[in-house]
């Protein structure tokens, strides 16, 4: 990451009346980088994306873009531009003249707009469609004239409002490869809005992950995922079990951790004070083993109430003596696994429990 | 193959599906209609154009029958184009056609003048308030028309509100003679029909995606040129359809010309009135009421050949 | 940045009074105590007494409401089967012409369709001997055949806003047609039935031209008796009848408005 930031957003606020839509961020976006801003809808990550454009203006702190202050420029003299959620693609001009839109309001000469033109045709592939109106594109389509139109101003940042949002699940995957291929060519930042966790891990360098007009984790996908600040992370980023401990002994950086719903006392390394806590596991980090054998390592027994086969991974539900119900990714599709019905050992190794705080 | 097929399966169109094509129920409620269209709207205008193309005559009705018994016993069709050839040769009747095209014009241009820029205020006022806003611009439109236009009767007299204000003010000396003029008669129909003008705007600018303009905006447009090359393409629907629904009854306009208009303010509207009324001559009233149609053809004709054009990319 | 912006703010207080300044004035000087109508002699009501007085105005006014009244039950029956049938029986033969023909009401000027209207029943007189004498009864039906495309309208809009499966589940439910139409889409299309009615009698109260043509020897409305008298210039009684007409046909407006925007 370069010493100065393409986009920086410093204790920025915005609120709608009443509603305080954003409460405090302060984010930065890199020359050449990828960022996803990730929540839950009404978190305030599209409000931040607007602060950016121009479409709004913050009530406190400052947005500056390539080192320059944007307070009182006006969207049209932004050096970003934006891919709408709803793509807003101008039904009255063709795909061609959509994408040379932003290129004619730069004054570039007429070859040159057209050159500018017949480039981002073909990064997107769709020459053939260049002539066609938005409305006889399938939404795949649109979704790339939406990209070439945002990206034919070759501004230095792109910011893209939940570009995958309205395809369906197929195209999706193919279109996060297509993305960063994309966004490697053309050499912007992307900064991503999404709701989806799958996107965000897929797409970015680093996530930053919003709830009620804050960013409460940000850091590189593995990481956030790894280690999530909260529950409010780790609940959201991907799936997760959590139960509640209490902090009964705290020793040179280890804990020991009881929790009534896991039978017993764990050990793990953490350095979190007080006594209440979350322990949070990752479903792919639970492992079953049939009760006709003791029970290797640490574990509880369980009945399990339901399995769905997921190609590469098998879904496990499983009850608990305590009522509770926790969940069981097994990698292993080929390997032991209970039917319904059946009891289980529930087995985990302590140290994939991350301590989280109340 | 074809042998196989032929002999054993019934045509494609001899199987029945239910819910398709019209039941017996339906072609009930299809007929009454149908009757009702035919008898009272399809007949009137037939006649018209009948009587259009009979003689006019002292009596009751004051018109030649089309089909007459001729002395021996035979039947005759007495059909003539005498009425058009006046209509054609009169000045009067010129004038009548050439200012209702004009005051038609005049007036949908200066209703939408002051109607895009309300409409576009509205769309862009805050979602609370369109519900209100929207009913402050059709209320007018439910009250009585006769009396919105006896209104300015009221204002542009020569002693009217207007003018004593203006005198009041000390901007004129003597009182002006605002009212029987083609500009009181201008302003009376933009006036009364502004909210023609004003709805389909509305309707256009409301519905349109606001991320349109913003991006326009991110795509580097100032405000003028957002307007210009986004709003105002996209708005063309309602435009062509304001347009139509001020100038087409504008220009068969009777009252306003009548209330507000001086002597020598004709209208096509006007003088078929006064053909029919005064003159009593019926066949020429038809004329006019034909000519009136078949000019109003042209502006149908082109919106509704606009129509699919402008929606082009409505998704 | 989504901010109406000033001009634009301008430009709708001053369409909006544009719009109501002229009515306002109206109604003010209906209150005028002057004999002189343009001449301010302080507030008072004797012109709505003299309204009251006026045996003329009552006739009228009992004759524009029973107009009124049954073409708007008439337009309301011929056009909602209208509505029906272009909403819901797709594109069955001679479609193109039912709609233009339902249409041709709206485009046609009413200078034009008053003189049609007339010459129809002339013509009839002729051919079959009714209707012998115009009056109310031709009025009535001129306005019925003007505002059953109004009405049509509305209710195809109120059709088009409810999916057709309704009426396909009510049948799957076991509800024979008739029964389907009166159990779901009778009560479906109600709001929309009395809205189209109170339009249709509005624009039969507020008719001047159209009666003018097809009515006769001592049957004019309530429009034909202000005309004749706002013809002849300024008169505070006018003022006051107006103010009346105004309020009442508003108030019918804004019943059809309500009714109409309701789910």
């Amino acid at each position: 990451m370069t010493a100065s930031p393409l986009v920086e957003l410093v204790g920025v606020g915005k609120a709608y009346g009443a509603q305080r839509a954003v409460e405090d961020v302060s984010l930065c976006l890199a020359a050449r980088e990828i960022v996803a801003l990730l929540g839950p809808s009404g978190c305030g990550k599209t409000t931040v994306l607007r602060l950016i454009a121009g479409f709004e203006t913050p009530d406190r702190g400052r947005v500056s873009i390539d080192g320059r202050d944007m307070a009182g420029v006006p969207a049209h003299r932004r050096p970003v531009n934006m891919m709408f959620q709803s793509y807003a693609l101008f039904p009255h001009l063709s795909v061609a003249d959509n994408i040379a839109f932003g290129p004619r309001r730069q004054g570039l000469s007429r070859r040159q707009v057209a050159m500018r033109t017949a480039e981002m045709l073909a990064l997107v592939q769709l020459e053939t469609a260049a002539a066609k109106r938005p409305h006889q594109l399938s939404g795949g389509e649109r979704q790339r004239v939406a990209l070439a139109r945002a990206a034919a101003c070759r501004p230095r940042a792109l910011l893209l409002d939940e570009p995958l949002a309205a395809l369906d699940r197929k195209l999706r995957d193919a279109m996060q490869f297509e993305l960063r291929r994309i966004q490697r060519q053309l050499g912007m930042a992307f900064l991503v809005v999404t709701h989806d966790q799958e996107e965000a891990m897929g797409l970015a360098d680093r996530v930053a992950v919003m709830a009620a007009g804050r960013i409460v984790q940000a850091g590189p996908p593995m990481q956030v995922y790894d280690r999530p600040v909260n529950r409010f992370v780790a609940d959201f980023l991907g799936e997760t079990n959590l139960f509640a401990g209490r902090i009964v002994a705290s020793q040179g950086g280890w804990v020991r951790v009881a929790c009534a719903e896991l039978g017993g006392e764990l050990r793990l390394p953490s350095d979190q004070m007080g006594s209440d806590c979350w322990l949070s596991i990752r479903p792919e980090r639970l492992a079953l083993q049939p009760v006709s054998q003791a029970a290797v390592g640490e574990a509880v027994a369980a009945q399990v109430e339901n399995v769905v086969f997921r190609g590469a991974q098998r879904h496990c539900e499983l009850r608990l003596a305590t009522g509770r119900l926790v969940r069981a990714n097994l990698a292993k599709v080929d390997g032991w696994c209970p039917r319904p019905g059946e009891p289980a050992w529930l087995a985990w190794r302590a140290e994939d429990f991350r301590l989280l705080p109340p | 193959m074809a042998r196989l097929a032929g002999g054993r399966f019934p045509p494609a169109a001899a199987v029945t599906r239910p819910g398709r094509g019209i039941g017996r129920e339906r072609l009930l409620l299809l007929a009454l209609p149908t009757l009702w269209l035919v008898l009272l709207v399809a007949a009137p205008l037939v006649i018209l154009l009948k009587i259009a193309l009979s003689e006019a005559e002292l009596g009751v009705p004051p018109y030649s029958a089309l089909v007459q018994t001729a002395p021996d016993g035979s039947l005759a069709l007495a059909l003539t184009i005498d009425s058009f050839t006046r209509l054609a040769a009169d000045d009067i009747y010129r004038a009548g056609l050439w200012g209702s095209l004009r005051i038609a014009f005049l007036a949908a241009l200066a209703a939408f003048l002051v109607a895009y820029p309300m409409a576009l205020a509205m769309a862009r006022a805050p979602r609370r308030w369109r519900p209100l806003l929207l009913a402050l611009a059709i209320l007018p439109f439910w009250t009585s028309f006769l009396i919105r236009v006896y209104a300015w009767k009221v204002i542009l007299q020569g002693g009217g509100v207007l003018n004593a204000a203006l005198l009041e003010l000390g901007l004129i000396a003597q009182p002006l003679a605002l009212l029987h003029g083609e500009g009181a008669v201008v302003l009376g129909i933009a006036y009364a029909y502004l909210p023609f003008m004003l709805l389909p705007l509305y309707a256009v600018l409301e519905g349109r995606d606001p991320a349109l303009e913003e991006a326009a905006a991110d795509l580097g447009c100032s405000p003028w040129q957002r307007w210009l090359r986004v709003t105002l393409p996209l708005s063309l629907p309602g435009v062509a359809a304001g347009w139509a629904l001020v100038f087409i009854p504008a220009t068969g306009e009777f009252v306003v010309p009548d209330l507000l208009g001086g002597p020598d303010t004709l209208m096509l509207g006007r003088v078929l009135w006064q053909e029919f009324f005064q003159a009593a001559d019926w066949p020429m009233a038809a004329a006019l009421s034909v000519a009136l149609l078949l000019l109003l053809l042209a502006p149908l004709a082109t919106l509704q050949w606009l129509r699919p054009r402008l929606r082009g990319g409505a998704e | 940045m989504r901010a109406i912006g000033w001009p634009l703010m301008l430009a709708l207080l001053g369409g909006l009074g544009l719009l109501y300044a002229p009515m306002a004035a109206l109604v003010v000087y209906s209150f005028n105590a002057s004999e002189r109508v343009l001449v301010w002699g302080g507030w008072s009501t004797v012109w709505y007494g003299r309204l009251l007085d006026n045996s003329a105005i009552h006739e009228a006014l009992g004759r524009s409401v029973l107009v009124g009244a049954a073409s708007a039950s008439l337009a309301t029956v011929f056009g909602a089967a209208a509505g029906y049938a272009l909403a819901r029986f797709g594109a069955f033969p001679g479609r193109g012409l039912f709609a233009a023909l339902g249409a041709a009401p709206l485009v046609v000027p009413e200078v034009a369709l008053g003189l049609a209207l007339l010459l129809l029943f002339v013509s009839l007189d002729q051919a079959i001997g009714w209707p012998a004498q115009r009056g109310l009864v031709t009025v009535i039906l001129s306005h019925a055949s003007i505002a059953s495309a109004y009405v049509a309208i509305v209710v195809q809009a109120r059709l088009a806003r409810f999916d057709a499966a309704l009426e396909e589940a009510a049948a799957d439910l076991g509800c024979p047609p008739f029964q389907g139409f009166l159990r779901v889409t009778l009560p479906l299309i109600a709001p929309g039935l009395a809205a189209g009615w109170l339009i249709a009698f509005t624009l039969s109260f507020d008719d001047l031209v159209i009666a003018s043509f097809t009515t006769g020897p001592g049957a004019g409305t309530l429009p034909m008796l202000a005309f004749s008298k706002v013809r002849l210039g300024l008169s505070p009684e006018i003022n006051a009848l107006a103010t009346l007409l105004l309020l009442g046909v508003l108030s019918l407006g804004v019943l059809a408005f309500v009714l109409q925007r309701r789910r």
